[in-house]
């Protein structure tokens, strides 16, 4: 696909200041300045066939240095920070490095050759630094040890350095000597560099797919077309989900496609059969299949279809949350952490405290709805879309229609938003089978309705505290119990062992407060709602809850939040210079004027601890401004700062949407929810300011990005609710709760 | 875990027993030189593969040494973990190993691996595969030989990226258990697991 015709995209419209002219700017990206990744970014990017000196590195002759990337391309960077980690190490010339994704069909025949193809966990820079590091130290090792053969002197009299390799008074490029290169196996691979060596890694360079964001070639899923495809519709049952005995009941009963059959474009209805797992596997649905997408869309709006709905119809929010209620007294509750005697200690203490909170399901709402594009032929197939697990899309690919691995082969594409949401590959196995039946490359993309009903969604969680406050203020004993619809109880239900899932209660079991008597335990009430990670998982319903108990315990001891963190936090260094550095750069005060209010919340996901200061102010008839959110974080170290500082803001817009505006509500066993109309989102006029300041302790800790500066601002705005308001929120969203003070 | 407790050590064998050479037509000659079955130190293996343990190998102490594993100190992932189990055999008199079983206890099911020898598997056992391992943990493997002697040993793995569960959690589960055991709290092992109990 070329982007040398100026398309309806590459327009920049700008219109006269004064005299209401209107200009029409033109961009053309420059020769230099264009395609350091392919507009479709699972192919090369330079048209050479460069030498492949190691799986990860392929060098051209013109010394273009083409870096692969493991990972998937949702916003987060890591289509610059990855081969940043490789460039450090191989001493290329920047200018020379360009990118494409890794092969998945190549990960899974060369023995996992790119080890870990899967984005999740903010773990792409943190889990692969090590190895990328490696590969790039091994690529100039070798480049180095071919210019001293040839040179016949030896490799410690060779430098390396901006693609250039010297000695005394000889000189060689990188692409003189890549094929050579390539042939050299060291006896010994060497060592990498440790941080304090770093020139290259901890700068902010510009990223490698603005540009082609900006000028809008970039190929997200949504975007692929081939050569003879049709586009296909689809209406799972509105009621997704659910365990292996309420979906049998859950059915298409039928549709009648001879009242679409005339429309203009339509080629087929195909009826989808279930397959495999309740939520992540093929639901009963229809397919509608046409020439467009538009006109599959309307015909499948217009096609009558009868569903029967099945026992789950009779489920509802009100329902699910009074069944969590009340298991909060229920029997049975899986002990996951016990120090002391905190039942003990909270009876005997000199104040008790408790309350109860509780947070929804909440969508992930990617702005691209989910899509997949399969093409079949007799020798291959070939599977498009923006995939988080490209090796897990290849296997449910193959073991839908039934195909050896090997013949498959995936192409990842930009992700118009992932967020946990693009790593389930049911949308993948659903397209196959659209593909199979209709006998033509297919693309198949969800409406924005389909992408709410069918989810798969954040869990819902109900918890319990109680505390003991001693006579010095300081707590004496804590207690948990959450009530919480577990991801694994479902999806790998041999992981749960006595009803104990202990990653979804992250942020309770391992909360880091210097509390002698702790106890925490957990029930399991899982709902037919499918549900997957959401950005940060269980943290980020879990850290609005027991952040914002901290602070209703801080204020019965008649503590300062700040300070009582700091002080039940003594013994952990990070977290000592993180709420330091908080208090100092957001001017800390619980004394402003009634009407405005700062908050506190604190948490650790992924290895990153993060600590969050909001301001905000509350009209009195309770109408809530965010104004500013102070974020300050200990990471341990930074690949480029400039990325992970986007990542801290697009973290905090998400958690502000959780905070104050995101639900999913269930009426008669549906998702109530279906546009942006009844699932609001942040919006730019609602933006707070945002600052950022790295506090890091550097050393082993190689925090993730992605993720963890997204539970604390639930927390923070809701604890600068009460100081402004004299108000406690207790459940998610704020919506839900009156904010007038008088 | 509970320690297995010690039982009767096999009797140790006469200096002068013959030495069978595989094949041979049975000429023999008197070793002067044999291995002792020293006394050695006994292994603790968790407690559900000893049941495993029993069914394939009958009851006994597992004593320390004469199998040793090969295996990286740090897998940057559990996906394919590559593993050498080496056992001593044969022994001079002729006992060869007979039985080798692996087990991962942080891994959903905790036997990895169990293979089945007879005197003609030669006399360098060596054993090598790929394993996948979920998280950090402990592998451990049992020979038994064919004079129903067990021997064990046991290596760390430290996984950075676990490979059968999305371990998303297992920095902040380790931080936790390092922060409990800085502050002088004891965590018992059935909670120190994180979504997988060790050793289901």
């Amino acid at each position: 696909m070329t982007h040398l015709d100026i398309t309806r995209r590459n327009f920049i419209v700008s219109t006269a200041a004064a005299g209401g002219g209107m200009m029409l700017g033109f961009y053309l990206p420059s020769a230099a300045q264009a395609a350091n990744i392919a507009n479709n970014p699972w192919e090369r990017p330079t048209a050479k066939d460069g030498q492949e000196i190691n799986a990860w590195l392929v060098i051209d002759p013109d010394g273009t240095v083409t870096v692969r990337v493991a990972q998937s391309e949702m916003g987060e960077g890591i289509f610059t920070s990855l081969p940043m980690i490789v460039a450090e190490e191989l001493q290329a010339d920047w200018k020379a490095i360009k990118a494409e994704y890794a092969d998945a069909n190549r990960h899974i025949k060369n023995n996992n050759v790119y080890q870990r193809m899967s984005t999740g966990g903010s773990g792409a820079v943190r889990l692969s630094r090590v190895y990328l590091q490696q590969a790039g130290a091994s690529a100039r090792e070798r480049l180095k040890e071919a210019a001293a053969k040839d040179w016949g002197v030896t490799r410690a009299d060779v430098a390396a350095k901006d693609s250039v390799l010297t000695s005394g008074t000889k000189r060689g490029t990188y692409a003189e000597f890549a094929t050579k290169a390539a042939q050299i196996t060291l006896d010994k691979e060497p060592a990498i560099k440790i941080p304090d060596q770093y020139t290259f890694m901890g700068t902010s360079v510009a990223r490698l797919d603005t540009p082609l964001k900006v000028n809008g070639t970039a190929t997200f899923g949504i975007d692929v077309r081939l050569p003879g495809m049709v586009y296909a519709a689809v209406m799972a049952h509105p009621i997704p989900g659910g365990d292996a005995g309420t979906r049998a009941q859950r059915t298409l009963k039928s549709f009648d496609f001879n009242a679409i059959k005339a429309r203009p474009g339509v080629i087929g209805a195909y009826e989808l059969k279930p397959q495999g797992d309740t939520t992540s596997g093929v639901q009963p649905g229809v397919a509608v299949v046409a020439d467009t997408w538009y006109r599959a869309k309307t015909a499948l709006g217009l096609m009558p279809i009868q569903w029967e709905m099945g026992p789950d119809v009779a489920i509802n929010s009100n329902g699910l949350f009074d069944r969590m209620r009340k298991a909060l007294t229920e029997p049975g509750a899986a002990v996951s952490r016990k120090d002391g005697d905190a039942e003990g200690a909270i009876a005997k203490a000199a104040k008790k405290i408790e309350g109860v909170y509780e947070s929804p399901y909440v969508a992930h709402a990617c702005m691209e709805p989910m899509n997949c594009t399969v093409a079949i032929t007799n020798d291959r197939v070939d599977v498009y879309g923006g995939f988080q697990n490209p090796p897990g899309a290849l296997s449910v690919v193959a073991d839908n229609l039934g195909v050896q691995p090997n013949n498959v082969y995936t192409h990842t594409t930009f992700l118009g938003g992932g967020f946990g949401r693009r790593s389930r590959n049911d949308e993948v196995r659903q397209a196959a089978a659209v593909a199979k039946l209709a006998g033509k490359p297919v693309k198949m993309v969800w409406t924005r309705e389909e992408d709410f009903r069918q989810g798969t969604h954040r869990p819902m969680a109900v918890t319990k505290f109680q505390a003991g406050i001693g006579a010095d203020g300081m707590p004496t004993g804590l207690w948990i119990r959450s009530v919480q619809h577990s991801i694994t109880a479902h999806s790998r239900p041999e992981a749960v062992v006595n009803g104990l899932d202990n990653g979804a209660i992250e942020g309770f079991r391992t909360n880091v407060y210097n509390i002698p008597n702790q106890y925490v335990d957990m029930h399991i009430r899982n709902s037919h709602i499918p549900v997957h990670f959401y950005r940060s998982v269980a943290v980020s319903q879990n850290i609005f809850q027991i952040e914002s108990f901290i602070d209703e315990m801080a204020q019965a001891g008649g503590k300062d939040p700040m300070q009582y963190r700091i002080d039940l936090t003594k013994d952990l260094p990070d977290y000592q210079l993180v709420l330091k550095t908080l208090k100092e750069k957001s001017g800390w005060t619980t004394n402003l004027p009634k009407g405005t209010g700062m908050g506190i919340g604190l948490s650790v996901a992924f290895g990153t601890v993060v600590a969050q200061a909001a301001t905000v102010s509350v009209t009195r008839r309770g109408a809530l401004t965010v104004e500013k959110i102070v974020c300050a974080l200990d990471c341990g170290h930074l690949v480029n700062p400039s990325i992970a500082e986007a990542q801290v803001q697009s973290s905090i817009v998400m958690g502000l949407g959780d905070a104050t505006i995101h639900e999913i509500t269930v009426d008669k066993g549906q998702v109530v929810q279906g546009n942006f109309d009844t699932f609001p989102i942040i919006r730019m006029n609602q933006m707070p300011i945002i600052e950022t300041h790295f506090a890091l302790t550097g050393g082993d800790k190689w925090g993730g990005m992605g993720e963890p500066a997204l539970p604390p601002t639930a927390a923070a705005v809701a604890n600068a609710i009460f100081y402004a308001t004299g108000k406690r929120v207790r459940s998610m969203p704020f919506s839900h709760t009156d904010l007038s003070w008088s | 875990m509970n320690a297995v407790p010690s039982q009767t050590l096999m009797a140790p064998r006469p200096l002068n027993r013959r030495m069978f050479l595989l094949g041979a037509g049975g000429l023999v000659a008197t070793v002067t030189l044999v291995p002792q079955f020293a006394k050695s130190d006994t292994i603790a293996f968790p407690n559900n593969s000893l049941s495993y343990i029993k069914t394939a190998m009958g009851e006994g102490a597992i004593n320390q040494g004469r199998i040793t594993l090969d295996l990286p100190v740090l897998a940057e992932t559990g996906n394919s973990v590559p593993i050498t189990f080496n056992a001593e055999a044969p022994m001079p008199d002729g006992t060869f190993v007979k039985r080798i079983m692996m087990f991962v206890p942080g891994n959903p099911e905790i036997l990895g691996a169990d293979y089945i020898l007879n005197p003609l598997s030669g006399s360098n056992v060596s054993i090598g595969t790929r394993i996948r391992l979920a998280r950090t943990q402990n592998v451990y493997a049992v020979a038994q030989y064919s004079d129903n002697s067990r021997w064990g040993t046991q290596f760390n793995v430290l996984v950075t990226y676990g490979a059968c569960v999305e371990d998303i959690f297992a920095v902040e589960n380790e931080e936790y258990l390092k922060r409990q055991e800085m502050r002088g709290l004891t965590v018992p092992d059935e909670l120190r697991g994180y979504v997988v109990q060790e050793g289901k």
